[in-house]
């Protein structure tokens, strides 16, 4: 047959319709969402705030015994908990000066660059790349005191050398500093992101008005900036605390002396290093609290966000 | 870009080139020190000079002879394949709906599905595990992929390129005769190529990573990761640093080529994303 | 194909936002039909919720009788081309023109022929293999109509489809669109906001407002006798002068002019075209002299416009042709042509003709 009529021939016959479960279109699309989204995020959360009000040890066999708020009280009088919250405060009072305000101008140095700064910012991005597993490894192999690179360069100065692994401060700077060196880069494209939105025009006017580029930073860029730095201040801070997981567990597994552990190391030591369910769930529970108050300081943040554009 | 916003005076732009040199050198040093020392033959490891005199593959040979981590590559590029792709195909649909319509509890199920992003593997740990146990899946590709398939970041991230997606191309489809499903994947997909592109390498690279959860969930050799495997020959062969160093070398190296295609891109997906490895 | 279409009090509302209401309408078989009015007006929530991307509040649509009210856009043949024409980026000019046979499972040998067919009719046969970005407005607009056209459909739906092109080429593609569809005999209705459009095009034409339709009627017809204040006063370019005023026992006084006409009594108002206001000079017929001081002078070439002020108000003037005498600032005697005007009461409706008698021009005196 011709075209014509093949055309005429697919021609569909029009139905008289009513609306058929219309409604429940959008939903098929989300199930496959939804489902692993309430089983392993949602349902877990729940079921630990149960857990955490229970003593177990993680045998099956083993009844769970019903203790209140003891598991709370464990955790806030162990002197697990004591040290992890210093050293949690110690990692974030040392973030931000690392991690949030050395970055800033060097993105504005970089930004100033235009594409030739190009190069700098896809190096000092690589650190973003690598996995922490392997940062913290090759950060162990040079620290080794047989075989380090760093140890070697030392000895060769003259000078010598203890694995800073081995003591407790020496261990918490040697995370924060590769932690440091993970995420600068990262942050750095988060400011060159914030600074990519402020207008050029604007920069020109002050310009014209005879403001100088100092002047034009200061009153200019670092206002408009100023959501920028606050969300990098608010990400790094949560970086601080969870991505550093990765680092202690291979390197120091909370030592020395509990030197290097932090809320989300307790929480791991609790649950499957004592195989306490009960006291682990609830510094969970602890944890989950510690970070709605930052989230929810986040949102404060973006809904400014949104005021200053307008 | 256009010309510089801002131009430093020449001693400060000395001093940050100086300041950014370092920080570049901080990070390819040891980069080059990994590199070389894969390739040192035994005697040279403890030598200071980052080079090898002597180039050899021996390291390699002992990596793949002595040790599974041919095996750990298979398990992490699979798992990180079908864990990918089914993380893709539940974010498209789901970002799609919440796009695409306005329906009675769409509110409340996206701002459940931005809450899971503030919820870190951690806080989930124990009832998963336990969950993990009652199934009998430790040691297994399903323990590393099922728990993981809901991406919060992929779903929100692919709703914004949705939602600036022209309307009037799907009132066409849709006047063509194409279904909602029809309409995804004809007209809409084509067109997010490059930004479907950045964010596949990212949450490869995520789940290529990855660290806690296999660590939780993996114990025998047979479903161990490439991080796995590299933690337990730092543990296991603690003195055979030529070979550690070639474990190391391989299993960054897929990240940084596929970085390269996409530099660009998968630095804003990074950004988007809040991923930070 | 051409089929007929039918709204029964079709109404739309978007929280409690009314964008159409209480909408009737038959489009009989073939007819070209356009939609006109200012933006916001409905018109083009009507066409999608004819369309089917837009879901109606209340009333049915029939289309050969059949109640596609709750019909899928997908399911009711029917082809649209869009203001941006909405051709996809990613696929040449055939696969745009050919996907919806495509959807249909129509043999690839048949799409491809039919594809030929439609894009030689609209003259872009060379252009198949292109991409979209590739080709000009005026392409991408015939490339959006071959896409409506090859599957023919049980009716057009345009919504504005040559907003897009700059004014020349507007000017040539609605004839050829009107010249399309009257061989292709296929129902169409129209979308646009552009009355040249509409007079020019449409067998009948549909002037809506605020959510309502104002009048149904051919376009001449409707320019003739505007059924309301506001279609008056939308149709036509200049627009109508237009004198409120008040009916008494003693007549109408609106603006310059006093009438004698039988209405009754309270606030009424007058309207007469630009073209209906003549020179004095050229006639003599004294009752409807107005005497106005000339305030501004447009001459288009062909036709002049003459802004003038009265003590009773701004008056304008449409003359063919050109008059090298007339200076801005000079005073100017014309009249109003009465068999032309129209009336409107209180409500704004049009009241009959035959309520106007006699008249005097008040300023004239």
């Amino acid at each position: 047959m011709d075209g014509t009529t093949a055309v005429a021939a697919a021609r569909p016959p029009v139905r008289a319709g009513r609306p058929r479960f219309r409604g429940l279109v959008p939903w098929l699309y989300l199930a496959p969402l939804l489902a692993p989204l309430i089983l392993f995020v949602y349902w877990p959360l729940l079921h630990t705030a149960w857990l955490s009000l229970v003593r177990w040890n993680l045998q099956p066999g083993q009844a769970t015994e019903f203790v209140g708020l003891a598991n709370y009280a464990g955790v806030l009088e162990s002197s697990l908990f004591a040290d992890a919250s210093w050293n949690s405060m110690i990692y974030v009072l040392a973030a931000i000066p690392l991690k949030v305000l050395l970055p800033l101008p060097v993105a504005v140095f970089l930004w100033s660059l235009g594409r030739a700064g190009g190069t700098y910012r896809t190096i000092l991005f690589l650190p973003t790349l690598i996995s922490f597993v392997i940062v913290a490894v090759v950060v162990g192999w040079m620290l080794n005191p047989i075989a380090g690179h760093v140890t070697a360069l030392l000895s060769w100065l003259g000078m010598g050398f203890a694995n800073p692994l081995a003591t407790p401060d020496g261990a918490i700077i040697t995370i924060i500093v590769l932690s440091a060196w993970k995420v600068f880069g990262f942050n750095v494209l988060l400011y060159l992101a914030g600074l990519a939105s402020i207008r050029r025009d604007l920069i020109e006017a002050m310009r014209l008005d005879g403001a100088s580029d100092w002047v034009i930073l200061r009153r200019l860029i670092w206002p408009l900036l100023s959501p920028t730095t606050f969300f990098v201040l608010i990400a790094t801070v949560i970086f601080s605390l969870q991505q550093v997981f990765t680092p202690i567990d291979i390197l120091t597994e909370g030592g020395p002396e509990n030197g290097t552990t932090n809320f989300f190391y307790m929480v791991y030591q609790l649950a499957f290093r004592t195989f306490d369910i009960g006291r682990g769930a609830a510094g969970t529970v602890l944890l989950f609290l510690l970070l709605l108050v930052i989230t929810l300081l986040k949102l404060r943040v973006l809904e400014k966000r949104v005021h200053y554009q307008q | 870009m256009t010309s510089a916003p801002i131009t430093f005076g020449r001693p400060w732009r000395v001093a940050f080139h100086i300041i950014c040199l370092a920080l570049c050198l901080s990070v390819l040093v040891p980069m080059a020190l990994v590199v070389g020392t894969a390739f040192k033959p035994a005697n040279e490891i403890y030598d200071l000079s980052p080079w090898p005199s002597q180039p050899t593959l021996a390291n390699f040979g002992r990596l793949f002879g002595e040790t599974e981590f041919l095996l750990y590559m298979w398990n992490s590029l699979a798992t990180t394949f079908l864990r990918v792709v089914a993380q893709l195909a539940i974010a498209i649909l789901a970002a799609y709906a919440f796009a695409r319509w306005h329906f009675t509890g769409s509110t409340l199920i996206f701002a459940l599905t931005l809450g899971a992003m503030m919820i870190p593997h951690q806080l989930v740990m124990i009832p998963i595990y336990i969950m993990i146990a009652e199934l009998g899946w430790f040691d297994t590709w399903a323990a590393l992929i099922i728990p993981n398939l809901a991406m919060p970041f992929a779903v929100f991230l692919l709703r914004q390129h949705m939602m600036s997606f022209p309307k009037e191309l799907l009132d066409a489809a849709e006047m063509d005769g194409a279904g909602p499903l029809t309409a995804l994947w004809r007209i809409m997909l084509p067109n997010l190529g490059p930004a479907l592109a950045a964010l596949t390498i990212v949450l490869s690279i995520d789940c290529w990573n990855e660290y806690f959860w296999p660590m939780l969930v993996i114990d025998s050799p047979g479903a161990r990761t490439v991080q796995l495997g590299i933690r337990e020959f730092l543990e296991e062969n603690f003195e055979d640093f030529g070979a550690l160093m070639a474990g190391v070398t391989i299993a960054s190296l897929p990240v940084l080529l596929v970085f390269f295609l996409l530099q660009r891109r998968i630095m804003e997906t990074f950004v988007a994303s809040g991923l930070k490895g | 194909m051409a089929s007929s279409i039918e709204f029964q009090q079709v109404a739309k509302h978007f929280g409690r936002v009314v964008a159409v209401e209480a909408f009737s309408l038959s489009v009989q078989s073939g007819e070209f039909l356009a939609l006109v009015g200012p933006s916001g007006c409905g018109k083009t929530t009507s066409l999608r919720m004819l369309a089917g991307l837009e879901t109606s509040s209340e009333g049915r649509i029939l289309l050969d009788g059949a109640d596609i009210t709750g019909t899928p856009a997908k399911d009711r043949d029917l082809a649209m081309v869009f203001q941006t024409y909405a051709l996809y980026p990613h696929m040449d000019v055939a696969a745009n023109i050919g996907f919806a046979l495509e959807m249909r499972r129509v043999k690839r040998a048949d799409v491809a022929a039919a594809v030929q067919r439609a894009a030689d009719r609209l003259g872009i046969g060379e252009l198949l293999g292109r991409f979209p970005r590739e080709l000009s407005g005026g392409q991408r607009q015939r490339v959006a109509v071959a896409r409506a056209i090859v599957r023919d459909p049980r009716a057009f739906l345009f919504d504005e489809p040559l907003s897009n092109l700059d004014a020349k080429l507007r000017v040539s593609a609605r004839a050829e669109l009107r010249r399309l569809q009257r061989d292709l005999g296929t129902t169409t209705v129209y979308v646009t906001h552009d009355q040249a459009e509409a007079m020019t095009m449409a067998d009948r034409i549909v002037v809506m407002n605020a959510g309502r339709i104002e009048q149904v009627g051919p376009p001449i017809a409707v320019y003739d006798r505007p059924a309301s204040l506001f279609v008056a006063g939308f149709l036509g370019s200049p627009a109508m002068n237009v004198w409120s005023g008040r009916a008494t026992a003693d007549g109408i006084v609106a603006g310059p002019l006093h009438l004698q006409a039988a209405m009754p009594e309270g606030p009424a108002t007058l309207g007469i075209r630009p073209e209906h206001i003549h020179l004095a000079a050229s006639e003599a017929r004294r009752p409807t002299r107005i005497a106005a001081r000339i305030v501004l002078l447009e001459t288009l070439g062909a036709e002049m416009l003459i802004h003038a002020e009265t003590p009773a108000g701004p008056v304008l003037v449409r003359l063919p042709g050109r008059a090298p005498d007339l200076a801005e600032g000079a005073t100017l005697d014309v009249f109003a042509d009465l068999a032309q005007a129209h009336l409107f009461g209180a409500d704004g409706r049009r009241l009959d003709d035959a309520a106007v008698a006699e008249a005097r021009a008040v300023a004239a005196g």
